[in-house]
């Protein structure tokens, strides 16, 4: 248990040495930026499909009824973090400007207990959405045909602690309830650089929100013979309204030139989702697995100049390779590889284009007989289009988790 | 245990490294842009009021130029300017070799002439016609008024009347034409030789007897002139002597200006007839509005413009003010008006707030590291149509006082902009500016507010 503490307080340690995102996301100017499809599980290396997925030894937190097939008696625990590095193209851009950027960040971490034989509890901390930008613009002096030089930041995101419980109905079909509470901060800036007025005046826009968030889950695990097994899951979660206030703040240079810390009050809305997954796992070996998810986003009827929010589907399949052995009647698993391919259409569309995400990954991952696992996973992926005027984003992303579990009951006698 | 905890280790190092990359700028979508709370926006419907102002007077002295000539110029009136000034005597040789031999031992005299270096540039008027100088001794010393240092524009000295010491006149060739001769009586000529000659006459041995003989000049012109010419003040009166040696030698020994404060101009303006026709001591001020939406500018001959800003506190009323951040005063002369009489090349602004206009602190701008900076205007000349000839000036420092402080800036009270040439050019040079009030489309006064605005 100790180990456990000194792990996770590790990770927070590398969370508050490292909450500067360098990432610049172009798209995430809009709504509440990137939506982040990505749950650093195991998961990763498959172009994240496991909503039909579960482990005794992993969690899979895209599908919350995934938990209860975890071993008993053990604490589970797992953190990721992932490298990123974008290039950006598009005719906007000019070759001589810097268009690489990259980062690397915490971005998960989580626990999950088994409370009971068919319970299982999971807490933790993932992204939601995340927004990073900044550009040059000139902005125009109302009443003259005259602009001044603007520079616009953006920075922030959102993030989810969940709460969340599983419970095993029968042999073959579970439940889950993840119960998360959304929290984040947006700030949004424009320098306006002097020249036609005296001074910098730089207007900062603070945006905070905060709210529950529910996800239902079902899984449905069936062996058809001895070599193939199904599995099905499916989740959803309702509309929500997540609470966001504002505060502005315009400045020249140090002093204060306007400040309204209560500039305004509403509600952003998350949109219904569902979405569903089919895997057969063939030989306790092979695992074939495919998902898809839809967010409802028309409806909404969030719109800009220049933009929409639409629906957004989001389609992947992934294999998997996993190498077990059998200790007696104990069968473990040395390591596993993994592949994936995804389409996501995202929920934007830009000067009447949508934008879309596609992309492939390979994974693999290694455990220990002790209880650690390493997890990792390669994602390559092409964001966008350079028509329209739009801008393409190129990424490459490493994601590594690594996964600890120890006895809960200590006083149950250990066979490893 | 301790081996596995190290990947981990491993990992936190590394997120610590790599927490220091750059983030590109990446030039998307401006219509996007999702705060626009806060708009620069400009208004110009600040109608500045403009008037003409009289000025009393002002020191011409140590101005190291002299003005002689005059002309008509139907908007300002007819202008005459005379230059006055007090000579040294040559540096006295006296004989104290032994030998008894002076300079001017067999020599006789030639002539008396007086030499004028223009001032390049400044003739305003028409230089096709010829202008007429001459040269009379004054009767009086160069006095300042009240026991004063400074001589002025109304001062004037008396004259030995009927008695003009000599008389030129010259075509004036703007580009060629640097010095002026004028051959002066032989009368006084021969007279400064002998003084030169005599050891005993005490006259010419130094500056106070040489001024207490000869109490200085006045170079003018007759009243009709078409030109008025500035010169140096390096005026020098040159006697010529032969000297007999071996060969004849030409010699020349120079009366120089001695007390340069003591130089001064005399400037007068009949406006009688011109638009500034009731401008005097008493009605000091003329508003645009009864001078045909006109104000007039030519500070050597007396007038200059001052403009006011009678609605400038509704600034804070306008929709969304937070914030002043520039303001930029335009003025453009009146089309045409400069075709033939020249732009003053540079205008200050000097904060007034008195009834007779004195001139305050000019007007400075925050240059780019903080400092203050003198403005003059920046003269751009549209040759094509004029539209575009103008000064401009940032008052966003002026405003901003104004704004942050309790001074009153009512109509009716005296606060207000001047507008003038800096200093010496105020006094010696004859360049004029004709403006335009709001209502003027042939050359308007502008105030450009800008100012943020946040919703």
């Amino acid at each position: 248990m100790k180990k456990i503490i000194l792990f996770i307080s590790l990770f927070f340690a590398a969370v508050i040495s490292v909450h500067a995102q360098n990432n610049t996301s172009p798209y995430s100017i809009l709504g509440i930026g990137d939506i982040e499809s990505s749950y650093f599980d195991r998961s990763s290396g498959m172009a994240n499909t496991g909503i039909s997925l579960s482990s005794n030894r992993f969690l899979y937190h895209s599908n919350p009824a995934s938990y209860s097939n975890l071993d008993d008696h053990w604490f589970h625990a797992e953190i990721s973090m992932r490298y990123k590095t974008s290039n950006y193209t598009g005719n906007l851009i000019s070759q001589s400007s810097n268009n690489t950027s990259s980062d690397l960040q915490p971005k998960k971490i989580a626990i999950a207990i088994k409370v009971k034989k068919r319970w299982t509890a999971s807490l933790g901390l993932l992204p939601y959405s995340n927004s990073n930008y900044s550009f040059y613009a000139p902005k125009t002096v109302l009443g003259t045909p005259y602009s001044t030089n603007a520079y616009y930041e953006g920075s922030g995101g959102i993030n989810q602690i969940y709460f969340a419980n599983s419970l095993a109905i029968n042999k073959n079909l579970s439940v889950g309830v993840h119960t998360a509470f959304l929290f984040g901060h947006m700030q949004q800036k424009e320098s306006l650089a002097s020249g036609l007025i005296d001074s910098l005046l730089v207007t900062t826009k603070n945006i905070y929100y905060n709210n529950p968030y529910f996800k239902f889950g079902l899984q449905y695990h069936k062996k058809l013979s001895s070599t193939l097994k199904l599995g099905f899951g499916a989740t959803g979660s309702f509309q929500t309204k997540i609470r966001s206030t504002q505060s502005l703040l315009v400045q020249e240079g140090v002093s204060t030139v306007y400040s309204n810390t209560n500039y305004l009050s509403e509600y952003f809305k998350l949109p219904y989702s569902y979405a569903s997954g089919l895997s057969f796992i063939l030989k306790d070996k092979f695992t074939f697995a495919t998902d898809y998810s839809h967010q409802s986003w028309s409806n909404l009827n969030y719109s800009g100049v220049g933009y929409t929010l639409t629906n957004s589907d989001r389609y992947s399949v992934g294999f998997e390779f996993s190498k077990k052995v059998k200790y007696r009647d104990f069968i473990f698993e040395k390591y596993y590889l993994q592949s994936g391919l995804f389409y996501n259409n995202s929920y934007v569309i830009l000067n009447t284009q949508q934008i879309n995400d596609v992309g492939g990954s390979i994974g693999a991952g290694f455990n220990s007989l002790k209880g650690l696992s390493i997890m990792t996973a390669l994602e390559v992926g092409r964001r966008g289009t350079i028509s329209n005027g739009l801008v393409k984003e190129n990424y490459v992303q490493f994601t590594i988790g690594i996964s600890y579990r120890d006895f809960w009951f200590t006083k149950i006698k250990r066979y490893d | 245990m301790t081996k596995n905890l190290f990947p981990i280790l491993l990992l936190s190092a590394t997120v610590f490294f790599f927490a220091s990359c750059t983030k590109p700028d990446i030039q998307f979508g401006q219509e996007l842009i999702n705060i626009t709370n806060t708009q620069i926006v400009m208004v110009d419907t600040f109608a500045p009021k403009v008037s003409t102002v009289y000025i009393d007077s002002f020191i011409t002295s140590g101005k190291a130029v002299g003005l002689t000539g005059g002309y008509t110029d139907p908007l300002f009136g007819k202008t005459s300017a005379q230059c006055y000034l007090e000579l040294a005597p040559p540096p006295y040789v006296k004989d104290n070799s032994g030998t008894g031999v002076s300079p001017y031992d067999n020599t006789i005299f030639d002539s008396l002439s007086l030499i004028i270096k223009l001032q390049k540039g400044n003739y305003y008027g028409d230089t096709t016609k010829t202008i007429q100088i001459n040269v009379d001794r004054l009767s009086q010393l160069i006095t300042p008024p009240n026991n004063g240092t400074s001589l002025y524009n109304v001062n004037t000295t008396p004259i030995i009347t009927n008695n003009t010491l000599g008389t030129g006149t010259f075509i004036i060739y703007p580009a060629r034409t640097d010095t002026l001769a004028i051959r002066l009586k032989d009368n006084l000529g021969l007279e400064l030789y002998n003084k030169l000659k005599n050891s005993n006459d005490i006259d010419v041995q130094n500056a106070v007897n040489f001024l207490q003989y000869f109490n200085g000049l006045r170079i003018s012109s007759p009243a009709l002139s078409n030109l008025v010419i500035g010169f140096k003040d390096s005026v020098i009166m040159r006697l010529h002597y032969r000297k007999f040696g071996m060969f004849v030698t030409n010699e020349h020994v120079d009366f120089t200006v001695g007390n340069s404060s003591h130089q001064y101009n005399n400037i007068t303006v009949d406006r009688t007839g011109t638009p500034l026709a009731g401008i005097n001591s008493v009605n000091r001020e003329i508003a645009s509005e009864t001078t045909n939406n006109k104000s007039y500018l030519q500070a050597v001959t007396g007038s200059m413009i001052k403009i006011t800003f009678p609605s400038l506190f509704d600034i804070k009323q306008l929709p969304s003010f937070v914030k002043l951040m520039n303001a930029r005063l335009i003025i453009r002369p009146i089309q045409n008006s400069y075709n033939f009489y020249s732009l003053p090349p540079q205008l200050r602004l000097s904060v007034t707030s008195t009834a007779a206009n004195i001139i305050g602190n000019d007007i400075s701008a925050q240059s780019a590291n903080g400092s203050a900076a003198a403005q003059y205007g920046n003269l751009t000349i549209d040759y094509l149509n004029g539209l575009n000839t103008n000064y401009s000036y940032d008052l966003t420092a002026y405003f901003k006082a104004l704004l942050n402080s309790n001074v009153a800036y009512y109509l009716g009270s005296h606060n207000g902009i001047l507008v003038s040439p800096p200093s010496n050019s105020f006094e010696t040079s004859f360049n004029r500016m004709i403006i335009g009030n709001n209502g003027n489309i042939l050359g308007k006064v502008e105030l450009q507010i800008y100012y943020a605005a946040v919703q």
